[in-house]
């Protein structure tokens, strides 16, 4: 039997140690509150611990040596009610891509570190379609369309991007345009824009002299010496191209952002910090009026801890955070029949929808792509906005926002061979085969391939949703998560649009490559229907099932990111917010709102109960 | 005397003659000088008063004491070109001696470089080395590589490379024992045709959804341009499931392999236009078979219950990492894998000093191919 005890109470507990607890520990321990934050994995020193073992592409992308085992828990997948959801059995790509964050730094201590602001449109999908649309429109193109407006605006936002921004540690130069105009920021990025490639910097100026304003690819990755606003010192990105992408490479020298080296380190200084390692959370408790009462969590001796708190924050990631307020009755679980209920509903997907787009594309001489050099978030290709979001007329079109264009970044990011063997089909074999392989990390010395297109963005509606899985459980006996999603037609009919020869778009796409000097260009091809491909992709980007909103009966959370039945108890995350056109959605977006939920923590822990008012925003415009 | 004194023509090719020859008849000259002493002493003994032929004596001693002067210049002369000599000879001594030195510190290169050669084949012998697979899924597994990957005139294959052990000692490890793998139940495979019907699991003390719940498909639509697009799912469950969920088998891969592994040469056995093991079979059967697979021609029987395309993935993913993994993993022996694809490894710009930085090398506008460092030359800093 296993022994109860009990913790000392913190005025603050933290499930998880990763991105979005590691920030309120900063915060709240800076200001003077005992925080206590509890993870299933270690602490980990990135100089000592991935200095010299991290070269390794099998251990580490396939094996998944660094992160939370797949053999304790997992995931299911579905795509509709009828189905019965299946598991995802391995930890990893290529085939089952489940690669779990574990301990201090989280998923952030793998991640390629993609950043870029999401612009105004995506906080008001709903009422600025119905304004400029018709009211009608989102439900005609988005079958049982469950799309809300996020509970604040971009400028309400803005002040919070900021405070985010510095503190994390974001590398850009700019960030696009809005409907033409470059997008407001009152505060530039603390950290320069990485380094274009040949190519990258070719669309650039390409994409400039036509009017346009690309910006070099915005990331965590610090692109030089900085020294955060909770006095951390961050290191630069040593551009050594075992890093992110498809196999997911922690950071020896500290310059890929994550709770471990930007905002964990500030709250042990305080003193006002206790961090709890290898202890799995597995249960919230609740008194009779709703809030949190404490977290109960398995150490690693296997003795149960019960840890009050005055307010908790649930910074668990992806699906982890939505499974442990259904497992603990927190909030009301979502019922796909009837409509009601929040926690899981309005779930989508946040990543490049359809495996092939097929947009215009053509080819560029004499620039070598030296793949294997630094890519990924390290840098290297310029974007757009201006074909996302509302940044272009929808008039007559049969979906909403678009797609981030870009050119130049390396497919890199790491090694890249997992990639290729992951991705073998009855072609991959004999000489024909082989010699495609030949040299491959030295593409473009004659002719540099680019592809522009996308897809639009998944939109929630009342189908896709999590739950409680009934028939598999994890190392503890406990439900795992189980998905039931499917593409929505937004994503699909985007990239038609985008791949069809004469329309607006896909001409000024075109246009660019012309300007570009390529030849061979494509204006398209057919776009794979959906319903063809989507479950190799489990794990990461889910956005959304556990929304903030301004009503109770539709989301979990309210604009302060605290949960409308149990008001001590706050989140941050990607499932938090809804869907948009920022691929990938990501760290980033999420960001500022846990900069809200640190507000709105302190506001609570001086006033109980739930909070009203709008955003007080830290500075900037209203 | 001023005539006599002077030599003679005769007299100066004889001078030439000794000073040519004063080393060899130095011992002569004397002899010949100490008889003219003795025959002018005995003269002036006997005769003093010829005083013609004691002059006569005089001329012949000066001319002798001439010769003596001259022979004793040329052996002056000798002795110096045989220290010279000598000088010459003992310095042609020391460049032997340094020159035998260097072959002697060649040598030893030579055979210190042939020792790690050695040992380096050595380790790789000991590395080609199958831990989990019998005989005759060896020779089985080694055919199905090679097949894969070939070894053509482009440059070397699975073979060269070691890709079958590296796949065999990945199933004796991690990856056979699915170490990492989530293996909970229930085992539904994703291209069920009848209506699964599953057995609620308890948590918590209670039942999670119904006690049983069966699932039968559905149809599903949706809409693009106006159009209204019907996916079918009936009467599988879970056919759009697909790839993610490709391994949902009981077994470890260990088992799953070799159970593979039986039913492909099961399947060569048994079809007509085979007639034996896959690894007898010529290239283009071979190729044909791998596409077999693919397509699930082997029968459910044959293969044990696997679906053929299920290790036709396995299969072909195993072959590609076992090329282009590091090294140490028995794959990609000598960085064949890395050399053929322009790999660098853990090649950073510098390690054989290139004198490049990888942020240069993203920044360039010419292809760049690093010669490949593996995770072992990186961890002891040298090749």
């Amino acid at each position: 039997m296993s022994t109860v005890i009990t913790d000392t109470p913190a005025d603050v507990v933290l499930m998880g140690l990763g991105v979005m607890s590691g920030t309120i520990a900063a915060e709240l321990s800076l200001a003077g509150y005992k925080v206590t934050g509890v993870t299933r994995g270690p602490y980990w020193n990135y100089a000592v611990d991935f200095a010299s073992n991290k070269y390794d592409e099998w251990g580490i992308g396939f094996e998944r040596k660094f992160d939370f085992p797949a053999s304790l828990q997992t995931t299911t997948i579905r795509n509709n009610v009828n189905q019965f959801a299946l598991p995802a059995r391995r930890p990893t790509f290529p085939i089952q891509y489940h690669s779990l964050g574990f301990g201090v730094g989280g998923v952030g201590q793998h991640y390629g570190g993609n950043m870029g602001r999401q612009g105004p449109w995506a906080f008001t999908i709903n009422s600025s379609t119905a304004s400029k649309y018709g009211a009608g429109f989102l439900a005609s193109i988005n079958p049982n369309d469950d799309t809300q407006d996020w509970p604040f605006s971009y400028s309400q936002y803005e002040p919070y991007y900021v405070a985010w921004e510095q503190a994390f540690g974001i590398s850009g130069s700019g960030n696009g345009n809005v409907n033409g105009q470059p997008m407001y920021m009152s505060k530039k990025y603390p950290m320069p824009g990485h380094p274009l490639t040949p190519l990258g910097a070719l669309f650039q100026s390409a994409t400039e002299s036509l009017g346009y304003n690309p910006f070099p690819h915005v990331s965590s990755l610090a692109s030089a010496p900085y020294m955060n606003t909770y006095g951390v010192q961050i290191n630069e990105c040593v551009y050594d191209g075992w890093c992110g992408s498809s196999c997911n490479y922690p950071c020896e020298t500290g310059a890929k952002a994550n709770s471990a080296n930007r905002t964990v380190p500030a709250a042990i200084k305080t003193g006002n910090f206790n961090m709890v390692l290898n202890s799995e959370i597995y249960r919230m408790d609740t008194n009779a009026d709703g809030t949190i009462k404490d977290i109960r969590y398995y150490d690693s001796q296997g003795n149960i801890h019960v840890l009050a708190g005055k307010v908790f924050f649930n910074g668990l990631w992806g699906y982890n955070q939505t499974r442990s307020m259904l497992i603990s009755g927190v909030g009301v679980p979502y019922n796909p029949t009837t409509v009601t209920g929040t926690v899981g509903r309005g779930l989508t997907y946040g990543y490049g929808t359809y495996s092939s787009t097929s947009g215009p594309s053509g080819s560029v001489a004499g620039l070598a792509m030296n793949s294997f050099s630094a890519g990924n978030a390290a840098g290297g290709d310029a974007a757009l906005y201006d074909f996302m979001d509302d940044n272009f007329d929808h008039t007559g079109l049969n979906f909403v926002g678009g797609a981030q264009q870009s050119a130049g970044g390396y497919s890199g990011g790491g090694p890249g061979n997992l990639t290729q063997a992951g991705g073998v089909s009855s072609a991959s074999q004999g000489s024909t085969y082989k010699a495609t392989q030949k040299n491959k990390y030295q593409t473009g010395g004659t002719a540099a391939h680019v592809s522009l297109g996308g897809v639009a963005p998944d939109l929630p509606n009342t189908t896709n949703y999590w739950d409680l899985d009934p028939h598999y459980v994890d190392a503890w006996g406990d439900p795992c998560a189980r998905i039931t999603h499917d593409w929505t037609p937004n994503g699909y009919n985007g990239a038609t649009y985008f791949a069809t020869k004469g329309t607006a778009v896909n001409n000024a796409l075109v246009n660019i490559l012309t300007k570009m000097g390529a030849t061979g260009i494509s204006t398209g091809g057919t776009v794979v229907a959906p319903f063809s491909a989507h479950t190799d992709w489990w794990g990461h980007h889910w956005r959304g099932g556990n929304r903030v909103g301004s009503s109770a009966a539709t989301s979990t959370f309210n604009g302060w990111q605290q949960c409308w039945t149990a008001p001590n108890l706050f989140a941050a995350g990607e499932v938090n917010n809804t869907t948009g056109d920022t691929v990938p959605s990501g760290t980033h977006i999420a960001g500022p709102q846990v900069q809200i939920a640190s507000e709105g923590m302190q506001k609570y822990l001086k006033s109980p109960g739930l909070l009203t008012g709008s955003l007080d925003g830290i500075t900037g415009p209203t | 005397m001023a005539d006599s004194s002077k030599p003679t023509n005769k007299e100066a090719d004889r001078r030439t003659f000794l000073k040519i020859g004063a080393g060899v008849v130095a011992g002569a000259a004397v002899a010949s000088v100490a008889g003219v002493s003795y025959y002018d002493s005995v003269i002036g003994g006997n005769n003093s008063s010829s005083s013609s032929s004691v002059s006569s004596l005089q001329n012949q001693l000066s001319s002798t004491a001439q010769q003596l002067s001259s022979t004793q210049q040329a052996l002056n002369t000798a002795q110096g070109q045989v220290s010279s000599l000598t000088g010459q000879l003992s310095s042609a001594q020391q460049a032997l001696t340094s020159a035998n030195g260097q072959i002697s510190t060649l040598t030893t290169q030579v055979s210190t470089a042939n020792a790690q050669a050695a040992a380096l084949q050595a380790n790789l012998d000991s590395d080609a080395v199958f831990l989990v697979l019998n005989v005759n899924e060896q020779a089985e597994l080694l055919a199905l590589t090679s097949a894969i990957i070939p070894t053509d005139s482009t440059g070397p294959g699975a073979k060269e490379a070691g890709c079958a052990y590296f796949i065999d000692h990945q199933l004796k490890g991690l990856y056979g024992n699915d170490g990492n793998c989530y293996v909970g139940g229930p085992y539904v495979q994703a291209n069920t045709t009848t209506p699964v019907i599953i057995t609620d699991t308890t948590w918590n003390g209670t039942t999670a959804g119904t006690a049983t719940t069966t699932y039968t498909g559905a149809t599903a639509t949706f809409m693009s341009a106006g159009t209204t697009y019907t996916v079918n799912y009936p009467p599988t469950a879970n056919v759009r499931v697909g790839a993610g969920t490709r391994y949902q088998y009981p077994w470890n891969k260990r088992e799953f392999w070799r159970l593979a592994l039986a039913g492909i040469e099961t399947y060569c056995n048994a079809t007509p236009a085979y007639g034996t093991n896959f690894e007898n079979l010529s290239a283009a059967n071979q190729t044909q078979v791998l596409t077999d697979l693919w397509s699930n021609k082997p029968t459910a029987a044959q293969f044990n219950g696997i679906l053929p395309s299920d290790f036709a993935y396995e299969l072909f993913f195993m072959t590609w990492a076992g090329f282009g993994m590091d090294p140490v993993y028995g794959g990609n022996r000598n960085m064949v894998g890395w050399t053929y694809t322009g790999f660098n490894g853990v090649n950073q710009g510098n390690f054989y000093g290139e004198g490049m930085t990888t942020k240069q090398i993203m920044l360039m506008t010419t292809p760049v191919t690093l010669k490949p460092v593996s995770l072992g030359q990186y961890q002891k800093g040298s090749p």
